[in-house]
């Protein structure tokens, strides 16, 4: 038994958080939150920085422009992005990118995987809308075949990135007559199409999302990723490529080790707020939680290192670390008492309001990304062996 | 990285286990209990005959030389089989003699703590009830070349099954741990009903007189001794506590899948599944910070006693949990005496509150993080 990283691994750690400290200083890091479009530039001048150190590809095959970098790299690479809300391609670099490099044939690989690798494109995924949730294969947006190209027809909800991505990871429905999981195709469409509008949704997070509507939209048959109506199997399998990433832990330490500080260095009403003992006790249990969280992720990456799936210990990560961080927010509050409820720019608001929206923040990952209840079910049925209903 | 087992623990696991189903039953446990007694010598000493008693003791001893993995692997396996905690006692001090004794008193003492010959409890807390190093207040006093003991020791885990305890006790110059025969004239050992039917007792001490030998050198260092003490007893429960629940948490997966109510398998239901989904998730975490301490601690790291802290923290309040939703689900089967989840249940709060329960531990976390 060995709890410890590999030193290669250690060392790309500490480069890493050399860069990202240096490159996506602390200005930038709350607008990355924000995921608006102004500080767009800036996201795709970090991207390029980081194609240049070869760390969007890293964990890539050598023959696809990578570096075979390991899992435990990979893993080590999300949490300190994750740490310094670096704007790291996650969904172009980690879900399309293997997905192209399975399912994807020659042309699109040729096409995509170089122009991910280096920071000039990254993708938004087209998979949620307003009816389709936690039900995604439920989704209804259409894409009729007519002669060499798809007809799009329908909306997408919680579009995040659709205002700054290249392209589009749609999940669009071209057999209506099917069985719902087996009607669906996964088809890449260029945000810059006619007939696609983005609209922003602002979230109580200031998060910019945004719902989508496809009128018309014309998309060559060429971008059909795989087999036609074989998407479903495709989304899921884009899923499981980076496991050990269902939560990766960084932010959630980052905002905890600065909640510390401000414990250790405030004094209100004469007595150093790390003396009062419900403080100390709320302090301690956050960091139990973030520990236990931190194992959870070294063991979904070991499992992966491994070459194995982890089917339950994704799901319990993601489920314990979304309301761990929860909590945390929760108990800073308590911890802040009235201070907690200040904005960024009130006077004698705390680390700049940063709890303050944090507190807007963790109501959503606890639903987002497969929500809780059905990570819980995950993990009862497919992690022990409980029967469905 | 890597969170597998050795073969080594492999096999001492599966040792462990099948112990758990031959040697102590559950049946047997329930003899005990049944009888009213909570000292199974011929159960600890077929332990010793499995050198489990030498598990963390040098080879120079007679010991195996192992690690605090390996401790743990074993423990849990121990928690999942109710088996009698008469080996956390003794193995708590054969540590500390380990440890904190001289050359001669290992060499005198740690083989025949090996061979179980000798069993051995620690006794640190008072009727205060705490761990802290203030209120030990069991007096000793020098005269020439004895040492003689007064007051009383309470929550001594092992204390029926011991021959010799590690008494806690306060000289004038501070703390110090001293060997006292169970025999020795002025000791009065009183048993402690508990709901854990753990052998716990009184120990109290009437100007009892031992040879100067009798003490295990603590008074270089005894605030760090004594966190040491408690951080080992904290591991040793924890490790056995995570068993407790890892086996309430089996029992309940099983019973949920073949319980039919209104024509399925009270399992199917989404209320059922998302509380085994948390007594899973309570389960995993206690076992892998309690694993994670245990090798910081092989490991010599730094953090080692914080990460001892949050595993005991952790499995003290995930065993309340746990159980509860255990026998929850369980339902009236599980409020019976002739189903076995109540045991499961019960031992959970020994689990939970011997050595610190979550708020002690605590506080070392957030002294690790807030005082430096």
């Amino acid at each position: 038994m060995d709890f410890a990283l590999p030193a290669e691994a250690e060392r790309f750690r500490s480069d890493l958080r050399e860069f990202i400290s240096r490159e996506w200083p602390k200005e930038l890091q709350k607008q990355a939150h924000e995921n608006s479009a102004e500080a767009y530039p800036e996201v795709k001048e970090f991207r390029r920085k980081l194609a240049e150190r070869g760390w969007i590809a890293h964990s890539w095959p050598k023959e696809y422009g990578g570096r075979s970098g390991s899992v435990l790299e990979q893993y080590i690479l999300q949490e300190e992005m994750s740490y310094y809300s670096a704007p790291y391609p996650k969904v172009g670099a980690s879900m399309v990118a293997p997905t192209l490099m399975h399912f994807g044939n020659e042309e699109q690989k040729r096409q995509y995987l170089p122009q991910i690798a280096s920071g000039e494109i990254d993708f938004c995924l087209g998979y949620s809308e307003p009816d389709a949730g936690s039900d995604l294969a439920s989704l209804q947006i259409r894409a009729e075949e007519d002669g060499d190209f798809f007809v799009i027809n329908g909306v997408k909800r919680w579009t995040s990135g659709a205002h700054r991505s290249e392209y589009c990871w749609l999940a669009a429905r071209t057999d209506p007559a099917a069985p719902k999981h087996r009607g669906i195709s996964l088809i890449i469409v260029p945000m810059d199409s006619p007939g696609l509008t983005v609209r922003p949704i602002w979230t109580m997070a200031d998060h910019r999302t945004n719902e989508t509507y496809w009128e018309n939209v014309r998309v060559p048959r060429a971008n059909l990723v795989g087999e036609l109506n074989r998407g479903w199997y495709y989304v899921a399998a884009a899923l499981d490529f980076e496991r050990f990433s269902a939560f990766p832990t960084g932010e959630f330490r980052a905002v905890f080790d600065r909640l510390v500080r401000t414990v250790k260095e405030t004094i209100r009403g004469g007595q150093p707020l790390k003396a009062d003992p419900l403080i100390r006790q709320r302090i301690a249990q956050i960091s139990i939680e973030l520990e236990a969280t931190q194992i959870l992720g070294h063991r979904v990456a070991w499992l992966v290192s491994k070459g194995e799936i982890p089917n339950y210990e994704a799901s319990m990560l993601k489920m314990y670390g979304t309301e761990a961080q929860q909590r945390m927010a929760h108990a800073a509050t308590e911890i802040l008492g009235l201070y907690g409820q200040l904005r960024e720019g009130a006077p004698g608001a705390p680390l700049d309001g940063e709890i303050e929206r944090e507190y807007r923040a963790v109501v959503m990952p606890t639903f987002g990304a497969g929500a809780n209840e059905l990570q819980r079910s995950i993990i009862a049925t497919r992690g022990m062996g409980l029967p469905r209903a | 990285m890597d969170l597998a087992l050795s073969e080594l623990q492999e096999i001492l696991k599966s040792t462990a286990r099948d112990f758990g189903q031959r040697d102590f039953t559950i049946a047997r446990y329930r003899q005990f209990i049944d009888r009213g007694e909570t000292v199974d010598h011929e159960t600890f000493h077929k332990m010793a005959n499995l050198q489990w008693t030498g598990l963390l003791v040098d080879e120079a001893f007679g010991g195996v030389g192992g690690g605090w993995v390996d401790l743990l692997v074993l423990l849990e396996e121990m928690g999942k089989a109710l088996m009698p905690m008469t080996y956390m006692a003794h193995m708590l001090a054969t540590l500390a003699i380990q440890e904190f004794g001289s050359e001669e008193q290992r060499r005198n003492l740690l083989p025949e703590l090996v061979a179980g010959r000798l069993v051995a409890a620690v006794a640190v807390t008072e009727m205060s009830a705490t761990y802290d190093e203030s209120d030990v207040l069991c007096a000793v006093r020098q005269e020439q070349d004895t040492y003689v003991l007064s007051g009383v020791k309470s929550f001594v885990r092992g204390g029926m099954a011991a021959d010799v305890y590690l008494i806690l006790g306060r000289l004038a110059e501070g703390l110090a741990l001293f060997l006292v025969e169970r025999r020795a004239s002025g000791v009065t050992v009183t048993a402690l009903a508990n709901i854990g039917d753990d052998d716990q007792t009184l120990v109290t001490l009437n100007d009892v007189s031992v040879p100067a030998t009798s003490l295990i050198g603590m008074k270089a260092h005894p605030w760090t001794a004594l966190r040491r003490i408690i951080d080992m007893g904290a591991l040793i429960e924890a490790g056995y506590g995570v068993g407790v629940m890892a086996r309430d948490t089996s029992m309940t997966i099983d019973y949920v899948k073949d319980r039919i109510q209104f024509a399925r398998p009270i399992g199917t239901f989404q209320a059922v599944q998302h509380q085994v989904a948390d007594q899973v998730t309570d389960v995993d975490c206690g076992r892998y910070l309690s694993l994670y301490a245990a090798w910081a601690t092989d490991e010599r790291k730094p953090e080692a006693g914080a990460a001892i802290a949050r595993a005991k923290a952790w499995v003290s309040d995930a065993l309340r949990r746990v159980v509860r939703t255990g026998n929850q689900l369980h339902g009236g089967i599980g409020f019976s005496r002739e189903y076995d989840i109540h045991l499961y249940y019960q031992r959970a709060k020994t689990c939970e509150l011997i050595f610190g329960f979550a708020d002690l531990h605590r506080e070392h976390v957030a002294a690790a993080l807030l005082d430096s």
